[in-house]
């Protein structure tokens, strides 16, 4: 395989040496030679070899000199000396600093230059190719991010138009056949719009950093339960948020109404529907953790559907709308936090789910 | 029907639809009486600056949406800031977007001069109890 492609600068105040070097290299790989360092800069500004070679003892700059300063500018270098063991010190202190790569021993052997080129290369490459895939990967990363965010609004907004529509015509039309129809949309357009926040979700949890701050517990209910008011319906939920506060509360409110939205939407969907559903959120904070529990009279879950819960795409109830996302997105957002989860319940009289959180402040 | 509680509110809205829906539920909830309609904050920041000397005029309240093209909501809230406190303690802001961004709602929830912050679908107890007591209103949002 040629290696001609392989650019290779050589720096020495001999020409006799810079001579030697290029009759042993020139066939394999595209030699540079430079008298000076700043002949040798000149180079490096124009070509920006991926291994530069230079010489210890020089009169105005020693080698170990000229390469600490290459690597200020061009660290992705290969940077290789080559010595006759003066000035150990100096040396060895510029290896470890990472200044230098490799040092080869003068007079030195055609071998192992050659093998000290190719290693430098090899690992060049390497890390090229690396920074090459991190720089896709971040701008992938960024799409995503702008698709995420965009499918977010402009996938809802138009939706919520049409929800918004709805309404207003079941307030303005009076045909009964029509308002049958209005219901109907309403409820589809409902579930689409939950599939869709559940996708923002989980993408959104798989990626944002945490963000710790002040959780006002009693606010974050209600307002996290005011969000979900509009797909009740004619029924009245009733909600009743406890919280004893002994110490203040820090966290990362992002995931912790994530688990939160996800639990009250559950108990909205799983309600009774002959009887008035009520919500109980009761929240204990101490300095080390927030224990929540977040209790329903809905239909409740049977006994054998509780291990299978926190699945992906696990639904007990194919009645009921629902992705199999969300309790698998609690548990996700949770994990995120060190958090924890268990769930009771008593199969037609309610469900109960007991979340610790643990205390950041 | 009863006396609407305000002449005019001001709707921010690039979406004609929602505009519309806004128009009639603002009616029929007995809010308005009509409605001042921009398709984007520099259409509505504008008006504003043009009554900079009579702010009397400008109705006291807005319903905002957040993303619009040309100057969304987070930008107009921006330029609104730097209004004369005339208009700026006239006009009480309320967001009203779809969006569920946390990180969107998060900033509004900290920006002192939203007044209040709505969901769309707009419903219409939603729009009167923002409505009748903006501060306490805000209050139960932080």
């Amino acid at each position: 395989v040629s290696k001609k492609h392989i650019k290779v600068l050589f720096l020495d105040d001999e020409e006799g040496n810079l001579n030697s070097f290029r009759a042993a290299f020139r066939r394999d790989y595209d030699v540079y030679v430079a008298q000076t360092p700043e002949k040798a800069f000149e180079i490096i500004q124009a070509i920006q070899p991926p291994v530069i070679i230079s010489d210890q003892r020089m009169p105005r700059m020693s080698g170990v000199e000229f390469l600490n300063t290459v690597r200020q500018t061009h660290p992705e270098s290969m940077r290789l000396l080559i010595t006759a063991y003066a000035d150990l010190k100096d040396i060895i202190d510029a290896i470890n600093r990472g200044n230098i790569y490799r040092f080869i021993a003068k007079p030195w052997s055609e071998d192992e230059l050659r093998m000290g080129i190719e290693n430098a290369y090899e690992l060049y490459l390497t890390r090229h190719n690396l920074q090459v895939k991190v720089h896709e990967l971040e701008k992938t990363n960024g799409e995503l991010n702008k698709f995420i965010y965009s499918a977010s609004h402009d996938l809802r907004a138009p939706l919520m138009s049409v929800l918004g529509l709805v309404r207003l015509a079941r307030k303005e039309v009076v045909d009964s056949k029509a308002l049958e129809f209005f219901g109907m949309i309403d409820s589809s357009v409902n579930k689409l719009e939950v599939f869709l926040q559940n996708i923002v979700d989980y993408y959104q949890n798989s990626r944002n950093l945490e963000q710790i701050q002040d959780i006002g517990f009693k606010a974050l209910v209600e307002d996290v339960f005011d969000s979900f008011r509009h797909t009740v319906g004619l029924q009245t939920p009733q909600l009743e948020v406890v919280v004893r506060q002994n110490a203040p509360f820090k966290g990362d409110e992002f995931r912790i109404r994530i688990v939160l939205s996800n639990l009250i939407s559950n108990a909205i969907k799983f309600r009774k529907e002959d009887q008035d559903l009520k919500i109980t959120v009761e929240v204990d904070i101490d300095e080390r953790e927030a224990r929540i529990g977040i209790e329903d009279n809905g239909i409740g879950i049977l006994e054998e559907h509780l291990n299978q819960l926190f699945q992906m795409f696990f639904r007990a109830q194919s009645e009921r709308p629902g992705t199999g996302l969300g309790l698998y997105i609690v548990k996700e957002a949770l994990q995120r936090i060190g958090g924890e989860i268990v769930v009771k319940s008593d199969h037609g009289q309610g469900t109960r789910f007991e979340i610790s959180i643990p205390n950041q402040a | 029907m009863k006396t609407p509680a305000y002449p005019v509110v001001m709707l921010v809205d690039d979406n004609g639809i929602d505009l519309y829906l806004h128009r009639r539920l603002l009616q029929i909830a007995g809010i308005a009486e009509r409605t001042l309609e921009f398709s984007n904050g520099a259409a509505a920041l504008e008006f504003l600056k043009n009554h900079e000397n009579n702010a009397q005029e400008i109705p006291e309240v807005m319903l905002l949406d957040i993303q619009m093209p040309l100057m969304n909501g987070f930008d107009f809230l921006v330029h609104f800031e730097q209004l004369p406190a005339e208009i700026k303690n006239r006009v009480h802001i309320f967001t009203l977007s779809s969006t569920n961004n946390q990180e969107d709602l998060w900033k509004l929830r900290r920006n002192p001069l939203v007044k209040g912050i709505l969901r769309k679908p707009l419903d219409d107890g939603d729009l009167l109890q923002a409505l009748i007591k903006p501060e306490a209103r805000r209050e139960s949002e932080l």
